[in-house]
């Protein structure tokens, strides 16, 4: 049974008063009778005295109490299920990481009480949940959309459906009845966590933040032995620097709130990249040559082994196996190894824009071409645009292979000045990085909880096999030489595939969850009465009003003074 | 007594003198009128010999029986007997009880019956049932005894007439065994005839809700919360009493009538009273 209001239950204080008078109150009229020989039958009402007795009170009491029960229920507006109807009721569950600091077994032990007939987690995109929902529900995102998520239920539950909302947090926005409740069991808590954890050679950076209203303390611990006690100012930041390189790190706080005070660091050192540069124009050689530079991720030495440079005719097969290779030439490459084809031919057109740039491509990442003068001679290009000007495509994609890819840009530098501006070596660092990130290995090997590793495998394959933090093993396919694992637990991951294996970290860094200071508990909005009664409930304030009127009618008929 | 009294006793003397009392056939012993006595008496009618007993009047020697027989014998005589009405009254403050109309119903149905025996030639006694029974003016009736007068009507019985009728006037509202009284009453009556006015209010109470009840004879109270249940018992109790003094009537054959105070002083029980064969139009 619902309430819809539970506030006209107040009126149950009257039963109290009722009790008082009828014990208390009760004003016996006095009348003198010929005997009481015959009034012997009649019970007499409780009395005062040292013996006990059991409480006796008129059937008037009764029935004016069954009235105020009736009439304080039936102003609750109470509604039943009918029974000839499944409630369509779908539960949204914050499926984020704060809800780790209680929120989540309370919230458990009301969903268990329920009969959803769907259940829908929110973390940052909405997910249908399986056949057990408790299970499933590991509250490892990263943040809870969860106007995406009611959203989502609303339509998984068809026009009827009421949702329930179990979060840690109240609304932002008042909520009025309708078909929405929300129900949160978070508590605010003043929390120490882990605002920001990196790695790059052979330094590590951990930051910690306090969430907490008051100065905290708390040690830090690392697991190559290294303990700092830190003193925190109300709601301050603590930064650290350690000396770390080739082993994995993990670091620890001392707190309360356990999801957040604990971060794994892996060693990142992604390979650096073979770079030629095959270009006459000396200007422009040298400066792609110090742009490559600046992305300290040219390997030294040139060519890996003293081999030369390949020619046409060759495979890319003569390249060390795990060795990424870019070649820089001025002319059409003949190989299928990774390429940057610029041509440069003269007497071209010099383009001022606008430029159109497939901002989908790994190349375009920040790059702005604005008030720049491109040239180039006119004409088409092989492969998949990635900058254009008008119909003119200035730089094109072209898949060679699974691995590879052959870029082709049309410019001439002497009527250009995008080489002199902040475009250019930008996009040397694209195509540095994007090749560096086709190499077999985790892409970033440190990451978010709740954003998606990328792993370049080093041999194709269907399937590989992920072992989750908590040990739970799963067979995800990749595609080629890809797979993107979602990493929804924080923790080490590992991932074979034949007899390769991978591992990447996925750290709880997100202010907004460690943050406990907005957790509340409480019940907002709720469901009206005509939005349940058109998801299969019935009000039944008629059959109580009705049951009041008998009960009342009795009443008058007790009363009543006898006829003769 | 006050006016209201006094105008019950004079209604009632009016309406009995269109009427004559009569003694039931129920009669318990002896005859009354012109009747003769079954049993051994002073009249000039012969009914039986017997044998003399030191002490029996020797005029009544049949000399006769003792020249024939050489026995002695007395001649024994019909008594004959004048029919005498005791007419009880309860004295108790029940019988007055405030609000009702018993006081004067009693009083009109004794006056009534007080005014047939007249009629009748009967001459009668009036008595007050209180903590004695004590004979009674007609001025000076007081409804004034805090008690049951089961104890006057037991020990009173001996002092009443021998043969006599004895109408009881009473609303029998009491704790005590009704054969026990009736059994005093009975013996050595001619008849016994009981008159129980109750006042609409003993017969059905119109009560709801918490009362104090005190019994106006004992003082006694008690509270009770009177309702359809309460009621339902009452009625119940109030049959069960009422099927008592029938039963125990019925025993001495005695004559019950009853009545309702407020409706008595209508009709006087006319219709009870004819039906027991007790009162006779006078012009019938």
């Amino acid at each position: 049974m619902v309430l819809t209001s539970a506030w006209p239950l107040i009126a149950l204080l009257a039963i109290p008063a009722l009790v008082a008078i009828y014990l208390f109150q009760r004003r016996f009229r006095a009348r003198d009778v010929s005997s009481l020989m015959l009034w012997e039958a009649i019970r007499q009402p409780s009395m005062g005295g040292r013996t006990r007795e059991p409480l006796r009170l008129p059937l008037t009491f009764w029935l004016e109490l069954l009235a105020i029960v009736l009439l304080a229920l039936a102003a609750t507006g109470p509604l039943i299920p009918q029974w000839s109807r499944k409630r369509p009721l779908v539960v949204v569950l914050d499926d984020s990481l704060s809800m780790r600091a209680g929120a989540r077994d309370r919230g458990a032990e009301l969903l268990s009480t329920l009969s959803p007939t769907r259940v829908v987690f929110a973390g940052t995109t909405p997910q249908l949940a399986g056949e057990q929902p408790l299970r499933e529900w590991t509250c490892g995102a990263p943040a809870a959309d969860l106007d995406a998520a009611i959203g989502f239920a609303t339509e998984v539950g068809g026009p009827s459906a009421l949702i329930l909302v179990i979060t840690d947090h109240a609304p932002d926005r008042k909520l009025e009845k309708g078909r929405l409740e929300w129900r949160a069991f978070g508590k605010a808590t003043p929390n120490l966590a882990f605002a920001a954890a990196a790695r790059s050679g052979d330094r590590l950076l951990v930051e910690i933040a306090s969430y907490s209203s008051k100065p905290e303390r708390t040690t830090l611990t690392l697991s190559t032995g290294q303990r700092t006690t830190i003193e925190l100012a109300p709601r301050a930041r603590y930064n650290a620097v350690f000396a770390a390189k080739g082993v994995t790190i993990e670091a620890r706080i001392d707190d309360a709130t356990e999801f957040d005070n604990k971060v794994v660091l892996l060693d990142d050192e992604r390979p650096r990249v073979d770079v030629r540069v095959e270009i006459a124009d000396e200007k422009l050689r040298d400066s792609i040559d110090r742009a490559v530079d600046a992305t300290e991720r040219r390997r030294p030495g040139g060519w890996p082994g003293g081999v030369p440079p390949p020619s046409a005719g060759e495979t890319p097969a003569s390249q060390p196996a795990k060795t990424p290779a870019l070649l820089i030439p001025a002319h059409a490459s003949p190989t299928t190894q990774w390429s940057l084809e610029i041509q440069s031919q003269k007497g071209n057109a010099a383009f001022i824009g606008p430029y159109v740039i497939d901002r989908t491509h790994p190349l375009a990442e920040g790059l702005a071409l604005d008030g720049l003068v491109w040239g180039a001679a006119r004409g088409p290009m092989p492969g998949t645009p990635v900058v254009l000007v008008g119909n003119q495509p200035l730089i094109t994609d072209e898949i060679v292979d699974s691995v590879n890819h052959r870029i082709r840009m049309r410019f001439d530098p002497a009527i250009s000045n995008v080489q002199r501006s902040p475009a250019w070596p930008s996009l040397i660092w694209n195509l540095v990085a994007w090749r560096a990130s086709r190499a077999p290995g985790v892409r970033a090997a440190n990451i978010l909880l709740g954003t998606d590793a990328a792993i370049t495998l080093h041999d194709a394959s269907d399937k590989v096999d992920v072992t989750a933090p908590d040990g739970t093993k799963q067979r995800i396919a990749s595609h080629g030489n890809d797979v993107v694992i979602s990493a929804t637990q924080p923790g080490l991951w590992n991932v074979r595939s034949g007899s390769e294996q991978y591992r990447f970290a996925a750290n709880p860094l997100i202010a907004a969850e460690s943050d406990l200071s907005r957790a509340a508990s409480g019940t907002w909005g709720g469901w009206s009465d005509e939005v349940l009664i058109t998801s299969g409930y019935m009000s039944i304030v008629w059959a109580l009003l009705l049951v009041t009127l008998l009960a009342l009618v009795l009443h008058q008929r007790v009363m009543r003074p006898a006829t003769a | 007594m006050n006016d209201s009294r006094r105008e019950a006793i004079a209604a009632g003397e009016r309406a009995g003198a269109g009427y004559l009392l009569e003694a039931p056939r129920t009669m318990l012993a002896g005859a009354g009128g012109a009747r003769v006595s079954r049993r051994a008496g002073g009249s000039l009618e012969f009914r039986d010999h017997r044998d003399y007993e030191p002490g029996d009047d020797l005029r009544h020697l049949d000399w006769n029986v003792l020249a024939r027989s050489d026995r002695l014998a007395v001649k024994q005589f019909h008594e004959e007997i004048s029919p005498f009405v005791d007419l009880i009254i309860d004295g108790s403050r029940s019988t007055a009880l405030e609000g009702t109309r018993k006081a004067e119903a009693t009083l009109s149905i004794a006056a009534l019956i007080a005014a047939a025996a007249r009629n009748s030639s009967f001459p009668y006694a009036l008595w007050t049932a209180g903590e004695r029974l004590e004979r009674g003016n007609w001025d000076h009736l007081e409804f004034d005894f805090a008690g049951s007068p089961a104890g006057a009507l037991v020990s009173g019985a001996a002092s009443l007439r021998p043969l006599s009728m004895r109408v009881v006037i009473s609303d029998f509202l009491w704790p005590a065994e009704p054969h026990v009284i009736l059994g005093a009453l009975a013996h050595g009556a001619s008849a016994v005839i009981l008159v129980q006015v109750m006042a609409a209010s003993d017969a059905q109470p119109d009560l709801r809700g918490g009362w104090r009840l005190v019994d106006v004879e004992t003082g006694e109270w008690r509270e009770i919360f009177f309702d359809a249940g309460a009621e339902s018992r009452y009625r119940d109790a109030l049959a069960r009493h009422r099927a008592l003094w029938e039963e125990a009537a019925r025993n001495v054959r005695a004559v019950l009538v009853r009545g309702i105070a407020e409706e008595i002083e209508r009709e006087l029980l006319f219709p009870e009273l004819a039906s027991a064969e007790i009162l006779r139009p006078a012009w019938f």
